[in-house]
Formats: structure tokens, sequence, C-alpha cells
């Protein structure tokens, strides 16, 4: 797929600048040859020609490099989409000639098909990890892992008792940090009405919890980091996020190997990729991630978990049980899943030096 | 072309309902596309995080309920009607969220948990404007 939406960018190089080249120097017989009227403005008519030229070029680039071109797919995009945007909406209030309708549709297709290839170029290495590859680590290996985690319901926990239970079959020591939110009355569980809403408003402007610190040398002997994240309000919740944002804990992460673990009622993605950058910025290692979510189908699934969070029990009330709620933890087999990934975590490769070095550098 | 002009389209006029329902389907595909674009970018800016919050289904259902209020005020005869029209943009939305599994296996497509959410407010409202215009 990737090579389709390349080869359209190419395309649309090819379109962009030689189709506005070769309508600036015969515009006249063009449009003539179409049954349509001559522009009135040459000024304007000769400057969008040069705007959808520009365009070509940014498609050029794209085309060129699209790994390192993600900006130029969101300026691509913006300019794409507001060009089609307008065309039609002149269209149809002011009957311009159709060939702009024309031009129109094609920057319509393209804003779509450049924010899909936006979305597939976009960090790849944690779409392999997602689908089950296991990165090659710095090194060296100790066999000490240390679990980071917070867990409001349980479920959480559940999950990393799994990952344990695969690092330690293969000769791993496990050690377990619990984040302390200093605002331990806030982040308690069940919540009251008015701290739920709290927590919920602080999760969406992204109020930053403080923790206290993990109290980690610097020279520590644990080669790999399990950090567990839940999802609250689409991004990671604070107190983990509490974690990468103190000074102190920062260094801990540097030349490390880090593992993710995702527990959520459905969206992780956003939770995973602010974690992921976390890593990056303290100097660790993305080696492995497992995103998982509650059982049940939706929208029953969201619905219960609201219910779950405001009564603070699951499975409650009991009139909805056996055909509305859904489990509120983990199922077996996501849970056997994160055992597997223990155990492929503790089995994963050393990367060359100079291959992680050079990763670092670019 | 006049806000006017863009607000009449909004009212979804019996000449004009495929014209209106090009625009609004093509609002609610940038919507879908921009969150899960915007979910692995700028992973520490609020500015990005709120839009993705506020792009999970509240801008969406602020925009299908101000077209429900706003066409039932203009066409009252026609906001049953209109009710179906929005059932059809919520089919755009989440087709559009499940396109991009076709490009990247883990996007997670479309959300339909918190779509029904903003489908049932939409609804309420929807209901509201045709039962008291």
């Amino acid at each position: 797929m990737g090579k389709v939406l390349r080869a359209l960018c190419l395309l649309t190089a090819v379109v962009n600048c030689g189709g506005n080249i070769v309508m600036a120097l015969f515009y006249e017989p063009i449009l003539r040859f179409l049954n349509e009227p001559l522009p009135a403005d040459v000024y304007t008519f000769t400057a969008i020609l040069g705007f959808s030229f520009t365009s070509g070029v940014i498609s050029f680039l794209i085309w060129r490099d699209p790994p390192r071109a993600q900006g130029l797919l969101v300026a691509g995009i913006c300019a794409k989409g507001i060009f089609a945007a307008i065309t039609y909406l002149f269209w149809v209030f002011q009957h311009i000639p159709w060939i702009w309708l024309v031009f129109g549709g094609y920057d319509a297709v393209m804003t779509a098909v450049w924010f899909l290839y936006l979305i597939q170029l976009q960090r790849p290495e944690l779409c392999a990890m997602n689908l089950g590859e296991i990165r090659a680590g710095t090194g060296p290996v100790h066999k000490k892992a240390l679990f980071i985690s917070y867990s409001l319901t349980g479920n959480g926990s559940k999950a990393l008792a799994r990952v344990r239970k695969g690092l330690e079959a293969n000769g791993y020591t496990v050690d377990e940090k619990v984040v302390v939110p200093v605002e331990k009355d806030l982040f308690s569980f069940p919540f009251s009405f008015w701290r739920f809403t709290r927590v919920m408003f602080r999760a969406i402007f992204r109020t930053p919890a403080k923790v206290e610190p993990l109290g980690l040398p610097r020279d520590h002997k644990y080669d790999l980091f399990v950090v567990e994240g839940q999802t609250w309000m689409t991004g990671v919740s604070a107190p983990i996020e509490g974690v990468f944002q103190h000074p102190e804990n920062q260094p801990a992460f540097r030349g490390r190997d880090v593992a993710i673990v995702n527990v959520c009622r459905g969206l992780w993605r956003r939770s995973q990729g602010m974690l992921a950058a976390w890593v990056d910025e303290c100097g660790g290692r993305v080696v492995g991630t497992s995103p998982h979510m509650n059982p049940g189908r939706e929208p029953m699934r969201v619905f219960s978990l609201f219910i779950f969070l405001a009564l603070g029990k699951p499975n409650a009330p009991s009139w909805l049980r056996g055909w509305f709620l859904t489990p509120q933890f983990l199922s077996d087999e996501s849970l056997a899943r994160l055992e597997t990934f223990g155990d492929r975590l503790a089995k994963r490769g050393t990367a060359p030096v100079e291959a992680h070095k050079l990763e670092q550098v670019a | 072309m006049t806000w006017d002009n863009l607000s009449a389209l909004l009212a979804l006029p019996p000449g004009g309902v495929l014209t209106a329902m090009i625009v609004l389907a093509a609002t609610m595909m940038t919507f879908e596309y921009t969150r899960i674009s915007l979910a692995l970018a700028a992973p520490h800016s609020r500015v990005a995080h709120v839009s993705v919050c506020m792009l999970t289904f509240p801008l969406q259902t602020i925009l299908c309920s101000f077209v429900l209020i706003h066409a039932a005020r203009a066409f009252p005869d026609r906001a049953w009607l209109n009710l179906g029209l929005i059932g059809l943009l919520h089919v755009v939305w989440y087709l559009a969220g499940q396109s991009t599994l076709i490009v990247r296996r883990d996007s997670q497509g479309a959300d339909p948990g918190f779509m029904a959410v903003g489908g049932l407010i939409t609804l309420l409202v929807g209901v509201g404007a045709a039962v008291f215009t």
C-alpha cells in the first residue's frame, strides 16, 4: 500500500507541475477548445496556477523522501483540502467553469490520500511492535527488570503479573515500583462525581500530576523497564506520565530497554505514542509494545466503563448484568498474550552498538 | 459566496441536500482523519491533545446538532428526514475511520463507542428539534 501512496505522490507532482506549465503557456487555446470563457482576471488566474505548481513541488519532495516529509504532507493536506473546499463551494454558488471542479475533485481525493499516507508514515516502528515485533535491545542484559505501574482498578496490575510470569520463566528477576502520586486523595478509586470530573478535565488539559521519585541511581542494574499505562481521556494516565516528567527519574532510562504495556477500554494509540516519546526523550529504547483492550463489543463497552467508574464496582447494577454490561478486566486471551510478551521480551536480542548509535544520530 | 450561502446550505434545503451532504461528509472525514493522524503527533502538546479529545466525538456532535436545529427551524416539515441524513453522516464518519486500517493495521480505525455517545446526544437533539419546531 505504501508503494501505491508514494506513486500517487509522483503522479500528483507530474500533474501539478506539468499541467500548470502547460496551462500557463496555452490557456487560451485550451479554454477555447473546452468552450469555457477566458479568465477575467489574468493575475488571479496566474497566481492560482503558481500556487498549484508549488503544490506539485511539495508532492515531488514527499515522493523523494516520504519518512522525512511528514511536515510537507501536513502542508499539502491543508493546501489541497482548502483548495478543494473553496473550489466546490464557488462552483455551487458562483457557477465557476466546470474545469475547476475537476481540479478541485482531484485535490479532494489527494487530501484523503495524503492523510492516509501521513497516518502510515508516523512512527512505523510502533506499528511493527504492535503487530508483534520485539526489537533488539541496547544490552548488556543482566536479567533484571523493573516494572513501573499505576493501576486504579487493578486491571493493569493483573496484566503486569502475567508479563512478570513470562520474564521470570526465562531467568529474569523482577522488581516493581508502584507510582505514588503526591495528590493521593485525588487519584484514588472509587471516585466521587466531583473527583472524577476533576481528574477527567485534568486529563483533557494535560495537567501534570506530581509523583514521588523512583529513587533509582543512574548506574542501576535493570536492563529492562516495563511501563504500564492506562488511557485517560485518550492520553496516558497522569501519574505514569509524571514518572517521566520528574527530572530525577529521567536519567534512569538512559541507554535502557523499555517495554510499553497499555491497558484500557479502547483508545490506546495516543497513550502509547506519548509513552514512547517520553522513553525516546529520556534516552531509552522502546523494544516492545503490548496494547490490550477490555473485552466486549461497542457501544456497550464504553457505557459499561462509565457505569463502572460511577458505581466503583464491576457488574453493577445487577439488572444490566448479562445482557448489557461488559467485563472491566482483561480477558484470559489477553492475559495469555501478555505472558508470551514477557517471554519474548526476555529472549530479545542485542542490537549492534554501531547500529544503535547510528539510529540515535538519525 | 457569503456566509449566508453557507448558512442556507446547512439548513439542508430541499434542492440542495446533496450539496450540503457532500460538504458535511467531507468535514466529518477531515475530523476523523485529523483525529487519527494527531494520535501520534505532538505527544506533549496540550493543543494537540485537546484537539484529539474534541475530535473523538464532541466536535462532530456539535456540528450535527447545530445542523439539525438550524435545519428544523428553516424547514420544520423535514426535521424527521434530516435525522436520517445525519445518520448517514455517522456512517461516513465510521467508514473514514475504518479506511485508515487499510494503510496501517494498528491505527485502531473508528471508535464506535464514543461515536455512539455522540450519536445518542445528536439523536436527542434531533428529536427535540423535530418535536418543538
